[in-house]
């Protein structure tokens, strides 16, 4: 029938006006032109999907899910609707949570219609952070500051409400008041006073100075000395304290680097300083060692040396040198295997016949009337072994001669060394005790 | 001036998730088509009964 056709265009003019609306974020107006579009025709799926979109985006969810629903009853094909179902459907979380804000709203929405408005903004608080966009509960919380006088949070929360719907009528009504009781209405007003009645210049329009007022001479002598005082106090109280403090802040900086230089360069003086020490003892050591195995070779080969001429003395018969070298060596020092072999060699003939070959010597030399040499002898067999014999012999001479101290010394020596010894008794007699 | 008691009254619970089926049957889903061809109808009844 033709009334359809019209009736179809009206519904979609209706359309078209509430979407021009909606772009321009008008959603109250978009959402009442979109409800009469529906009320021309109620197929015109373009106009409840964005019913439901406008619902949703007021965070009226269950409102949306209505219309979407009802637009995917009547319009089964090709619909936006089933999108937005899917969207919603795919994370169930959105739903749940939508549904405790709603409970929490209806919540506060009786604790404000039955005065605990406390409780109420409490509970609108909570539901504002779960949904920002949640229309009705920013206006109510707005309605419950203005009933308590907090005029700039109600004025917070209408701001916020027009930011989604721009020209929702009662947070509009709402911010109108706010604005009187806040004083920003007159404010706006005068801005925009002022704005619309600034107009161009005119041709003939003269410009008319202010008064100049004539000050005196020393007014502006004033004027300059109070100038330069002020620049002066600027500058002593504002620029000098920054200024010394970024000097101070800047020594302060280059103290700590130098310090940590210098730490640095502590610790490695340090360090090379025990390296040192340590490169010095180990210096020490090894000349110490050095010098030690210098020492031993130098002495090693003293001792062969004098091993070796007590050798070739004794060989040649020179019995007297052979015993004097024999008795510089220190058989303590000997330490080479072979050398001790060659020392207990030498040794074993100094010490087994050639001390006895000096006193035969020194005896012969006596007989022969030569004394001295006999003492010589005698002393130097003494010098390899103390014989007991050897000792009374020498004792004698010395007793021979007269040398009685010397006599007697030996006589004691053979009687308190030797006491076994046969000679000791002969000693006793010559000593004559 | 506004009433905040009666603005505060004036406010109805939103519509909760639980609540969306009996909702969807609530909604009166009447549009203009449905008045005309109810209109049209009466007409022609009372058409009929006229003769």
């Amino acid at each position: 029938m033709k009334y359809d056709i019209t009736l179809e265009r009206i519904a979609n003019c209706y359309y078209n006006l509430g979407l021009e609306r909606a772009r321009l974020r008008d959603l109250s107006g978009a959402a009442e032109l979109l409800k009469k579009s529906l009320l021309f025709d109620k197929y015109q799926k373009d106009a409840r999907n964005l019913l439901g979109l406008i619902f949703f985006e007021c965070g009226e969810t269950a409102d949306a899910l209505v219309q979407w629903v009802i637009s995917m009853n009547l319009n089964p094909e090709e619909n936006d609707a089933d999108h937005y179902l899917d969207e919603i459907q795919r994370k169930p979380g959105i739903l749940r949570v939508c549904s405790d804000n709603v409970k929490r709203y209806n919540q506060a929405l009786d604790y404000a219609q039955h005065n605990n408005d406390d409780l109420a903004v409490m509970q609108l608080n909570q539901v504002i952070v779960d949904k920002p966009n949640y229309i009705k509960a920013h206006i109510l919380l707005a309605l419950l500051y203005m009933k308590n006088e907090r005029w700039v949070k109600a004025g917070k929360s209408l701001f916020k409400v027009l930011r989604i719907d721009r020209n929702n009528p009662r947070a509009l009504v709402l911010m109108d008041v706010v604005k009187r009781k806040t004083g920003r209405k007159e404010v706006e007003q005068n801005r925009l006073k002022n704005v619309f009645s600034h107009r161009r210049m005119a041709d003939d329009d003269v410009l008319v100075p202010q008064e100049v007022k004539q000050i005196s001479p020393w007014a502006v002598v004033m004027y300059i000395l109070f100038g330069v005082v002020l620049a002066l106090f600027c500058f002593e109280f504002l620029l000098m304290p920054a200024r010394t403090k970024a000097l101070n802040s800047k020594n302060n900086s280059e103290l700590i680097y130098f310090a940590e230089k210098l730490d640095v360069s502590n610790m490695e003086y340090a360090a090379l300083s025990e390296e040192h020490n340590e490169l010095s003892s180990r210096y020490d050591a090894a000349l110490e060692k050095l010098s030690q195995y210098e020492n031993e070779n130098a002495s090693f080969i003293k001792q062969y040396q004098t091993l070796n001429r007590i050798n070739v003395a004794y060989e040649s018969g020179d019995l007297a040198s052979a015993t004097m070298l024999y008795k510089e060596i220190d058989e303590s020092t000997i330490t080479d295997e072979n050398m001790r072999e060659f020392y207990n060699q030498i040794k074993s003939y100094m010490e087994g016949s050639v001390y006895q070959m000096l006193a035969d010597q020194g005896t012969a030399a006596w007989n022969a009337g030569n004394i001295g040499d006999a003492e010589n002898l005698y002393k130097l067999s003494l010098l390899i072994r103390e014989e007991p014999e050897n000792m009374y012999l020498l004792a004698r001479l010395y007793q021979a001669r007269n040398d009685m101290a010397m006599a007697n010394e030996l006589f004691d020596r053979v009687v308190g060394e030797h006491p076994e010894s046969p000679y000791a008794q002969r000693a006793r007699e010559a000593r004559g005790y | 001036m506004i009433s905040f008691e009666e603005e505060i009254q004036r406010f109805k619970p939103s519509l909760d998730v639980d609540q969306i089926e009996d909702a969807i049957v609530k909604v009166d889903l009447t549009d203009m088509n449905d008045i005309m061809t109810q209109l049209i109808e009466e007409a022609a009844k009372k058409e009929d009964d006229r003769r």
